[in-house]
């Protein structure tokens, strides 16, 4: 009953500031629609056993956004991930970042328009919770592109580094260079093996 | 300016409100480090020593673990005021917690100095963090991280105003060194953002050599630490060692199937050269620092280990998702080095958790709520400043989080105690107080360390004398593998490690006090303690001649 009456007032204190150009007998007249509506009907009626902010697409996003499906062990099922890495490389996450940064700052309409690709497809591949990896091709695409954006600018700005900088670099792309051996190696020795176990 | 005065007493208000209501009560029951905490204030407060016969020393031992000093010496003075009781140890938690409102005010009108409207956003930083779920959870339970957040932040406050009257750098570093004291992940977070407070301001930090002693000589309270870890290595990092990813077994885990699945045709060098230690311990380092960001861990399920688990929701509001975005968005677009400082701090913060096994973990992490509030503080002005001619933002902004706000308070009072109350020992006061009425006329009384170790809460909740208790205890020195002890017996209480009520001893004119439903109903039950929920929490009984 309490947390029915606290709604009931939230909803009303949010009208009153929302609506606050309007008069009294418009603002009641809300009330008085509100009351009648059958959501609200509803609400009074069934008991609050389980709240409502917690919903399946809010669950299955942060799969997909999640640090650990991206770039340590993918999707749960063997058959569509090695389970030793990620589906992107540790060492892209850096320029990944600086891709964001890039088309958010320069904010031109090739940026634009990739970041909202991306959320797009990131909120749709969230939909389609059961087949969570082919559904994340969705924004995996866009994402790439991201990150290609990232390497560009890092590559841009190579020539104005110090040396001290270019050798941080380079021993960045070593270690990239090491990943990417260690992940053709889990995924054409391990991998199979890790099927055949099940 | 009145009007801000009274918008910011009112946020005080609320925040005092929220972390001082029924402050004894929840979190359902006590748990077992804010109890030893408790005892060890009582202990000292009583005789000058802790509850192992050591003089004001600078690390408390406990359970095997050895815990940092700081909350010790804060829970005296309200042990003092108010006896040995669930608010006297909970009390300086709550209280740093309200200073942590005031704190991050005074912050973010410093860090948002350039800001036209620095007054709102130190507002919005305020009314988010007095509402926040993970400062509340963490204000409400003695769990140290409290006071070492606030000590840190404290740090961060003073070396900005030292960027202005040099005098104030002694004041952070003493700051500082107080946190190192409140809390061992300190040992590492500390250093690391004053790193980043140096590094970023190195231009006016160095202009003048005495900025450098007058910072140094605040460190000067840390003599006595270091005295400590010369006298007992234990002392630098207590427990920690045991919760660290070297001392895991994860890693050699992960190496030896990898190792297993190269198979024994493979070349040994080559396997070395996929498969190796330091490549492996940084991924996993890496993992484990990352997980403090996803959006499961922030927005949806929070952290999953006890005791700082909210159920159903993350440890921040679903709704800070898409201020934050905002946030980290705008952030490096204005040229303000004091906005980009936050950002720093946010990615210092998690290091010392990512080094531990048991991950995303919310305490050991805490220290990224100052710069995430003051992050999202500044992503809901950018957000506001969409709309000009709004009025009443901050009440608005208070209107908008309010379902989030309730649904984390019925989260907290009302499920917690339904869902988990065993994490919190729910039940312990009143197992004690009927032990202390049915114990007489029986030899023993054999206590199950199931629910929790049994001692402290016999020690906390009869105001045990701590003379009595060096007289009859009998500490077993044998260490689990996670760096735990055990306290065999003291007076007619003994409580057999990893008691198993099949393997002990049967005797009659003994009482048996059991965990939930260990041993069934076939004894003399003299009483049994329950849940909220109704389930049984604990059995005290006898055989029956």
């Amino acid at each position: 009953m309490i947390i029915k009456v606290l709604f009931f007032l939230y909803i009303a204190l949010s009208a009153f500031l929302v609506l606050k150009n309007y008069k009294l007998n418009k603002f009641l007249l809300f009330l008085v629609i509100l009351g009648l509506t059958p959501w609200f009907v509803i609400f009074l009626k069934t008991p609050t056993q389980s709240w409502w902010l917690g919903n399946p697409l809010g669950i299955s996003l942060t799969v997909n956004t999640s640090t650990d499906y991206l770039f340590f062990q993918g999707s749960e099922n063997i058959e569509y991930s090695t389970q030793d890495a990620g589906y992107f490389y540790l060492w892209q996450l850096p320029l990944i970042i600086l891709g964001f940064y890039t088309i958010l700052v320069n904010a031109n309409k090739l940026g634009k328009y990739l970041f909202i690709w991306f959320l797009i497809g990131l909120i749709f591949a969230s939909i389609f919770s059961l087949s969570t990896f082919s559904a994340s091709f969705l924004y995996f695409v866009p994402l790439q592109m991201i990150f290609f954006t990232g390497l560009n600018a890092l590559w841009l700005s190579f020539k104005k580094m110090t040396k001290f900088q270019k050798i941080l670099v380079g021993f960045y792309f070593l270690l990239g260079f090491y990943e990417v051996i260690v992940f053709f190696h889990i995924l054409l020795v391990h991998w199979p093996k890790k099927i055949l176990l099940g | 300016m009145k009007k801000n005065i009274f918008i910011f007493l009112l946020i005080i208000l609320l925040a005092a409100f929220l972390r001082f209501f029924k402050l004894a009560d929840f979190p359902p029951g006590l748990y077992s480090d804010e109890a030893a905490l408790g005892y060890n204030a009582f202990s000292v407060l009583q005789t000058g020593k802790d509850e192992y016969g050591k003089s004001w020393p600078l690390t408390f031992q406990s359970f095997g673990d050895y815990k940092p000093p700081l909350s010790v010496y804060f829970i005296m003075p309200a042990v003092a005021l108010f006896g040995l009781d669930e608010f006297s140890v909970r009390l300086p938690f709550a209280l740093f917690g309200v200073l942590s409102v005031v704190l991050i005010y005074f912050l973010a009108l410093e860090i948002f100095q350039k800001i036209k409207e620095k007054q709102l956003i130190a507002q919005i930083a305020a009314l988010l963090l007095a509402v926040s779920p993970w400062h509340l959870h963490q204000s409400r339970c003695a769990m140290l991280v409290g006071l070492e957040v606030f000590f840190n932040a404290l740090g961060v406050y003073l070396f900005l105003q030292g960027l202005k009257r040099s005098y104030f750098y002694a004041l952070s570093a003493l700051s500082f060194s107080l946190a190192v004291y409140a809390y061992y992940g300190s040992r590492i977070t500390s250093p690391l953002i004053i790193l980043v407070l140096i590094i970023f301001y190195r231009k006016i930090f160095f202009k003048n050599f005495k900025n450098i002693l007058i910072f140094l000589s605040g460190f000067i309270i840390l003599l006595p630490l270091f005295w400590a870890i010369y006298q007992d290595p234990q002392t630098l990092l207590g427990r920690a060692r045991f919760m660290s990813i070297f001392y895991d077994k994860n890693v050699w885990g992960q190496l030896w199937e990898a190792r297993t699945l190269d198979g024994p045709a493979s070349n040994p060098l080559l396997t070395r050269f996929f498969h190796n230690k330091p490549f492996y311990y940084l991924k996993d380092f890496i993992k484990r620092y990352l997980q403090h960001f996803n959006t499961d861990f922030l927005f949806v399920k929070g952290e999953l280990t006890a005791p700082f688990q909210i159920p159903g929701m993350g440890v921040l509001y679903l709704l800070d998702l898409p201020f934050l975005i905002i946030a980290l968005l705008t952030i490096f677009r204005q040229k303000l080095k004091n906005l980009q400082l936050i950002v720093y701090w946010l990615l210092v913060s998690p290091v010392v958790a990512a080094l531990t096994f048991m991950t995303p973990a919310s305490n050991r992490s805490f220290n990224l709520v100052f710069p995430l509030y003051l992050l999202l503080s500044w992503g809901i002005f950018t957000f506001l400043q969409r709309f000009p001619r709004l009025k009443y933002r901050l009440l608005l902004v208070f209107v908008v989080y309010l379902p989030f706000i309730g649904f984390y308070l019925y989260q907290y009072y009302i499920n917690i105690p339904r869902q988990i109350p065993q994490k919190w020992y729910y039940g312990k006061r009143e197992l004690v107080e009927e032990i202390g009425k049915l114990q007489d006329g029986f030899e023993k009384v054999v206590l199950s360390d199931k629910g929790g170790p049994p001692y402290i809460f016999l020690l906390f909740f009869q105001k045990y004398p701590p003379e009595n208790y060096w007289q009859s205890v009998k500490v077993n020195s044998e260490i689990t593998q996670l760096g735990w002890g055990h306290i065999d017996s003291f007076d007619k209480y003994q409580m057999p490690r990893d008691f198993d009520w099949e393997k002990i001893e049967k005797k009659e004119n003994v009482l048996y006090v059991t965990f939930g439903e260990e041993v069934g109903d076939d004894y003399k039950i003299l009483k049994k303690v329950y849940f909220p929920d109704g389930q049984v929490a604990y059995k005290i009984f006898y055989l029956q001649k």
